[in-house]
């Protein structure tokens, strides 16, 4: 399995978002896209799982195995935790893992409705979303904020195993938590 | 299949969990009927005259409240989002939430309509029919209404647009629900009464039909 980027362009309302973006990944490597805020990186996560359209270039990928996770975790305020994670685990036909949950701290929270969660807790639940999923592709938007020490040093082992799993991990951050992708883009160079 | 069960099965636990949402609607809807009921108190004899309309006109209104915000939670969360990335057909999305939104809001207040029924003397006789006119015009406005809160899924300040444009498409309906119930009370004509019904029928079938197709088509417009 591998991810063909091919002169890749966006536009939004005939402003530049980026140009002629290029790469390749294959199974078990890791992309790390850099930039200032507004460079795009986000629209070029969106764009690769055909959220958001673009102009030109080409994208080759396996849409069955994308999992995006972005900004809006889809997490609904007023199910309890343990609802949500009895969809999710319902819709990929996987069930969670109770020790995932511990780990990050969530299991004292499994009867407690999402709009009780801080930022941290919610971006743990989608967390847990993305480990019932199964899928290859991980698209990660600044997994790491907002989230404590602990659970970015245990995001980065999940990273690191998904990696030795042959997956194939798009990442957008603003922390150096990544220390060895395999290519590396920043989009504030363009 | 098994996926659109899920979701559904989840819409339903979420707009029900909103207790506050259908609560305050069934108050709004028996406040309207009884301020109406209290300035008509001079001319109580033409209440039972005007309720089939009152109730129709009441529903209406309560109803646009609760159209805003059909899709906006999912548009703004992300779920739209994952459901796009997951392959879910947005036309069974949104024939899921319009269901659920028959469910959550029209139901309770068709329920309740007897027991509303006696604020503005609504004759006994009348509540059966009054009670099939709703259960099958209903189901026209919230598939119409759907429509309408899809038109506005990504304006964050959009005032009275949706109301403006849905409005005209549910006049059919207000006038066949009105209509039929009319041509009972004043006329007697049973046969005029299951006519006007069928036509009633007819619209919530096309709504059924075609409003969840054309909404699915402007969600997925927001995305190109």
């Amino acid at each position: 399995m591998t991810l063909l980027v091919k002169n890749l362009s966006c536009y939004l309302s005939g402003r530049k978002i980026f140009s002629d973006i290029s790469f390749s990944l294959k199974t078990g490597e890791i992309l790390k896209i850099s930039g200032e805020n507004g460079s795009g990186k986000t629209t070029l996560l969106r764009v690769i799982s055909g959220l958001s359209s673009f102009e030109s270039g080409e994208i080759l990928i396996n849409k069955k195995e994308i999992f995006l996770l972005g900004h809006s975790t889809g997490i609904k305020q007023n199910l309890t935790v343990e609802e949500d994670l009895e969809f999710w685990s319902n819709f990929y036909q996987n069930e969670h893992d109770d020790k995932i949950l511990k780990k990050l701290s969530l299991n004292s929270k499994i009867y407690s409705q999402c709009r009780y969660l801080s930022q941290g807790q919610k971006q743990k639940l989608a967390l847990t979303r993305l480990f019932c999923s199964n899928k290859k592709i991980w698209l990660l938007d600044e997994p790491f904020s907002f989230l404590d020490e602990e659970s970015s040093l245990f995001l980065l082992n999940k990273i690191e195993n998904h990696r030795q799993n042959n997956g194939i991990i798009i990442i957008v951050s603003h922390q150096n938590l990544i220390k060895n992708p395999d290519i590396s883009i920043n989009l504030g160079d363009q | 299949m098994r996926i659109y069960r899920l979701i559904f099965l989840r819409e339903l636990r979420k707009v029900f969990s909103y207790k506050a949402n259908y609560i305050f609607s069934l108050m709004f809807y028996s406040s309207i009927i009884f301020l109406v009921s209290i300035g008509l108190q001079a001319q109580n004899s033409i209440l039972p005259n005007v309720a089939p309309s009152l109730i129709w006109v009441s529903i209406i209104l309560v109803l646009f409240l609760s159209f805003e915000d059909i899709f906006q939670d999912d548009y703004y969360d992300g779920t739209l989002d994952i459901y796009l990335i997951e392959n879910i057909t947005f036309y069974g999305f949104v024939l899921i939430k319009c269901i659920s939104h028959w469910l959550a809001n029209c139901l309770p207040m068709i329920i309740i309509t007897p027991i509303i029924g006696i604020f503005v003397n609504l004759d006994s006789e009348v509540i059966l029919p009054m009670m099939i006119t709703l259960i099958i015009g209903t189901p026209a406005l919230s598939f119409i209404g759907c429509m309408g809160s899809s038109l506005i899924l990504s304006l964050k300040i959009h005032g009275l647009i949706m109301p403006i444009i849905i409005l005209p498409l549910f006049l059919p309906i207000l006038v066949f629900g009105i209509g039929a119930l009319d041509v009972l009370i004043f006329n007697g004509f049973e046969e005029l009464f299951f006519r006007q019904l069928a036509l009633l029928a007819g619209i919530s079938g096309l709504s059924m039909a075609f409003c969840p197709i054309a909404s699915a088509y402007i969600i997925k417009a927001n995305y190109d």
